[in-house]
């Protein structure tokens, strides 16, 4: 079991094997060996990482990516484009627990966490028109009408092959 | 984990490929830029270029296509989600738009400049690798194009580089984008180039290897062109310069500057690499925009097609009858084609509604139209079933039934429902309109023969018409059917105006009295030795003469060397067939005429004709062949099984239906070298009458006889053959005296 402080100074006790889907812990435990010590994890708030510790144990057992599989990862990243059921049901969230559990999993060093994060948000954009994209993120098209024109013909660039 | 965020974002070309300058805005031509906004327009080549290549082409359909495959519903969490990422740290961010498609990338560019910074930023060089990394499916980028770059010809509009006018695609091979005219302008294939001093350049010039080159023959389609060497494209300003270069460097290396060689082979073998690399892709990127354009070809003929499903089915809804809106699906179709409905809302439907309608509503009326006049057919049908068989071929077409006044009212009644009709009081009405058809072909026929005398009656034409020599040809099918080529007698052209040529949609109306006709049977009454003005028809009929060309020469078939035989309208066939082919020999008829004799052998010879295996026959007692045709044998056993003859005459109970056409027969050719003008007087009087060459006939007597010796008058005799000659010319005052036919 390995035990782990929040920044809210609370304390989770969880299988090693269910932290270890984080690389950050992974490498901590490797570096400080078998101890009773409870590791700090000043970053991630307590209701973030009790959401975090559910979805390392849902996936408990799965193949962890490893620095020397890097290439078959991203394949299997690849192909998995879209998020599972569950995962669509975890991620389901609010704002703020959304965000949080981007960051946490960026910090934490948890791949398919932060991947799941990334597309949730990334569905949002997928198959929208410049002006869709405008309208949902209500943003001004600030290109001069030279500016744009020239995108339309960005091409040009071939000329100087 | 996340890309590093440089402090100072770098301008977007700085992605594309280094060295390259940046994007620079103010090089836009005046020109150019009032072309590019004002908006693309349709090349002035392709009017309605939809209307040739569908909707997915005219348009970039790769970036359609692929958008419509990413395109989500709307996120109920859109808001969320949208304030997440504008609150994420950069690295975070351009980790979330690694998971996006590179069209959607390349969207994000154009939103704003400051999301433009950050995608196009060289930091930002992963997402576009990523992104395109786990698009697998689409092609690889030449390695000198920046996946930026790539995207915007793979994505971006179709406008041409050159005019800004929509209808572009990307050319792959030359990376560019042409419409049609440009292409045409600047491109050329390899025979329209010259070198610097104005000759033509090889096939095997380096230049080729040195340069980009097309194989598209479409600037809005990918096509798959056989790619040879002659029907490849190049770019006039990609040719100009480099033929330069390599005149200028062949001419200082032939000059003495031998250091250049080297250099120069090197820069040639890399470049030729690079141009091979950049062959190779788009030969393979071709593939793939020939697959999308397939794929979206195929999506969009299913939509139509369920689109037009679902048409139908609301058509019926609305009461229109199935048979009606099956009829016109394919004009359904067409209208959701044109107009571009490739989702069938309600107000598309409702757009193409009195469109639509209209088209189902004229079927309907068509189709009542039809039916209503295959009622009255099927009445008239069965009111000839009841007359005599031998009259059928005299009788008015079926279809023209339809336009007797007495209908008018039941064809043109409201087209709510097809109606029904007395059989008994559209009989009433067929006798009129058969008396008066026939009255009115007889009047225009007998129109048509030349005046003589004073006036004349009706009934005195129709005699006229009789005779040998009212000979008329058809005009509408004489060059065509055999049949309409001789019409001798009121019969014979009663028969032709209410036939049906095949393959012609309604009957024959042009007569004319054939003058060379004419002329041929004046000379056929003269040989006979009777008076062209009084002979009839019936009378050559009867005498069943046999007759040889004399234009023609003599031919070999089957051993046998001399002329055809003909009976004397065949004769007339003769005549009119060998003027239509325009050949001198026979511009004056002339006739040679047997002798009963030879006539007598001749007949033997004939096969029957018809054929009794033709199918031209049917029973002459009832109306059960009105609709089919037998061989004979089949007719006979009919007569025999059904109507209890023992033994059935052929040309009385079995007869030929002459509504059909009937083939020819086949001539009998008279051997005249040698002559077959010999009789054995040995040879017992048998049913077949049979005339000898000299020299068979006296292997004949040795062989049956035993006479080796034969003598003329006992043993054998020389009949004569030709009876009389005639010409047509009009020298032919001193006729003969008539000539019986037993004579």
């Amino acid at each position: 079991m390995v035990l782990l402080v929040t920044s809210d100074n609370e304390q989770f006790n969880a299988d090693k094997d269910v932290v270890e889907r984080s690389v950050l812990i992974k490498n901590m435990l490797e570096d400080v060996g078998e101890s009773d010590q409870p590791i700090p994890l000043p970053n991630v708030s307590s209701s973030v990482l009790k959401k975090v510790l559910e979805y390392c144990e849902h996936h408990r057992g799965e193949p962890l990516p490893s620095a020397d599989a890097d290439q078959s990862q991203d394949e299997t990243r690849k192909r998995t484009t879209d998020i599972s059921e569950w995962d669509q049901k975890f991620i389901t969230v609010d704002q703020e627990m959304l965000f949080e559990i981007i960051l946490a999993a960026n910090y934490l060093d948890i791949k398919s966490l932060l991947d799941v994060g990334c597309k949730t948000v990334a569905n949002m954009i997928k198959g929208k028109t410049p002006e869709e994209i405008r309208k949902l993120f209500n943003i001004v098209n600030d290109f001069t009408p030279e500016e744009e024109a020239q995108i339309k013909k960005e091409n040009e660039w071939a000329e100087d092959r | 984990m996340a890309s590093e965020v440089p402090e100072t974002l770098p301008t977007p070309e700085e992605n594309a490929v280094e060295q390259e300058p940046s994007l620079p805005y103010e090089d836009l031509a005046e020109l150019e830029f009032s072309q590019v906004r004002q908006g693309p327009r349709i090349s002035s080549v392709h009017n309605f270029p939809e209307q040739f290549y569908g909707p997915v082409s005219i348009r970039n359909f790769i970036a359609g296509h692929t958008k419509k495959v990413l395109r989500t519903s709307v996120s109920k969490n859109a808001l969320i989600l949208r304030e997440v990422f504008i609150r994420l740290p950069i690295e975070l961010k351009l980790c979330v738009l690694e998971h996006l498609h590179p069209l959607d990338l390349y969207h994000f560019s154009q939103v704003s400049k400051a999301l433009r910074r950050i995608i196009m930023d060289p930091k930002a060089a992963g997402v576009w690798k990523t992104s395109f990394e786990h698009h697998s499916g689409l092609p690889k980028p030449p390695p000198f194009v920046a996946r930026p770059q790539w995207a915007h010809m793979l994505f971006g509009p179709g406008i041409c580089g050159e005019c800004g006018k929509l209808g572009a695609l990307t050319d792959f091979g030359l990376l560019k984008r042409h419409c049609e005219p440009c292409m045409l302008t600047c491109t050329n294939f390899t025979n329209g180039f010259k070198d610097t001093c104005g000759r033509g350049v090889p096939q095997d010039h380096a230049i080729w290897s040195l340069i980009p080159r097309s194989y598209r023959y479409n600037a809005m389609r990918y096509t798959s062109a056989h790619q040879t060497q002659s029907n490849a494209r190049f770019v006039e300003k990609d040719f100009r310069p480099m033929i330069k270069k390599i005149t200028l460097i062949h001419l200082l290396i032939d000059n003495g500057v031998s250091q250049l060689s080297e250099p120069f082979d090197e820069y040639k073998e890399a470049l030729s690499a690079r141009i091979a690399e950049l062959n190779e892709r788009a030969a393979e990127t071709n593939s793939w925009a020939l697959e999308m354009y397939r794929l979206c070809t195929n999506e969009c003929d299913n939509a139509y097609r369920d689109n037009t499903e679902t048409y139908k089915k609301r058509l019926l809804n609305l009461g229109h009858e199935a048979q009606d809106v099956d009829y016109v699906q394919y004009s359904i179709s067409h209208a959701l084609r044109k107009n571009v409905v490739l989702n069938l809302t309600r107000k598309a439907f409702r757009k193409l509604r009195p469109l639509v309608e209209q088209i189902v509503r004229t079927r309907k009326e068509n189709r009542l139209k039809v039916e209503r006049q295959q009622l009255i057919q099927g009445i008239y049908k069965d009111y000839l079933k009841s007359q005599n068989p031998d009259s059928w071929q005299y009788l008015p077409q079926e279809h023209l039934v339809r336009d007797i006044d007495g209908f008018s009212d039941f064809l043109n009644a409201p087209f709510d429902k097809r109606g029904d009709l007395s059989p008994g009081f559209a009989a009433s009405l067929f006798p009129d309109f058969i008396s008066n058809w026939t009255r009115t072909q007889q009047e225009e026929t007998v129109g048509l023969l030349p005046q003589v005398g004073g006036e004349e009656d009706i009934l005195a034409k129709l005699r006229r018409l009789e005779l040998v020599t009212s000979v008329f040809t058809c005009n509408d099918c004489k060059y065509k059917y055999a049949d309409g080529r001789v019409l001798l007698g009121w019969n014979n052209i009663c028969r032709h105006k209410r036939g049906l040529v095949p393959g012609h949609t309604s009957p024959c109306g042009s007569y004319t009295l054939d003058e060379d006709a004419v002329a041929a049977a004046t000379a056929l009454v003269s040989c006979v030795g009777l008076d062209p003005s009084t002979t009839t028809i019936k009378q050559m009929d009867e005498r069943d003469d046999r007759f040889m060309c004399g234009n023609c020469m003599s031919e070999t078939s089957r051993g046998v060397t001399g002329l055809r035989v003909y009976t004397w309208r065949e004769c007339i066939y003769h005549v009119v067939e060998e003027t239509l082919q325009n050949d001198p020999v026979h511009s004056l008829a002339s006739w040679i005429l047997l002798t009963p004799e030879a006539a007598r052998f001749v007949k033997e010879q004939e096969h029957p004709h018809p054929h009794p295996v033709q199918e031209v026959w049917r029973c002459n007692l009832c109306a059960e062949h009105f609709d089919t045709r037998l061989i004979q044998s089949q007719a006979i056993d009919h007569v025999k099984q059904v109507h209890c003859i023992k033994e059935p005459v052929v040309g009385v109970d079995v007869v030929v239906d002459r509504r059909q056409n009937v083939r020819r027969r086949r001539p009998f050719r008279l051997g005249l070298d040698p002559a077959f003008e010999y009789r054995c007087d040995r040879c017992p009087e048998m049913g077949i009458y049979k005339l000898w060459p000299l020299e068979k006939l006296m292997e004949h007597l040795l062989k049956k006889h035993k006479i080796s010796e034969a003598i003329e008058g006992e043993d054998w005799t020389k009949i004569k053959v030709i009876a009389n000659t005639a010409s047509a010319s009009p020298s032919t005052d001193d006729s003969p005296e008539p000539i019986t036919e037993g004579q």
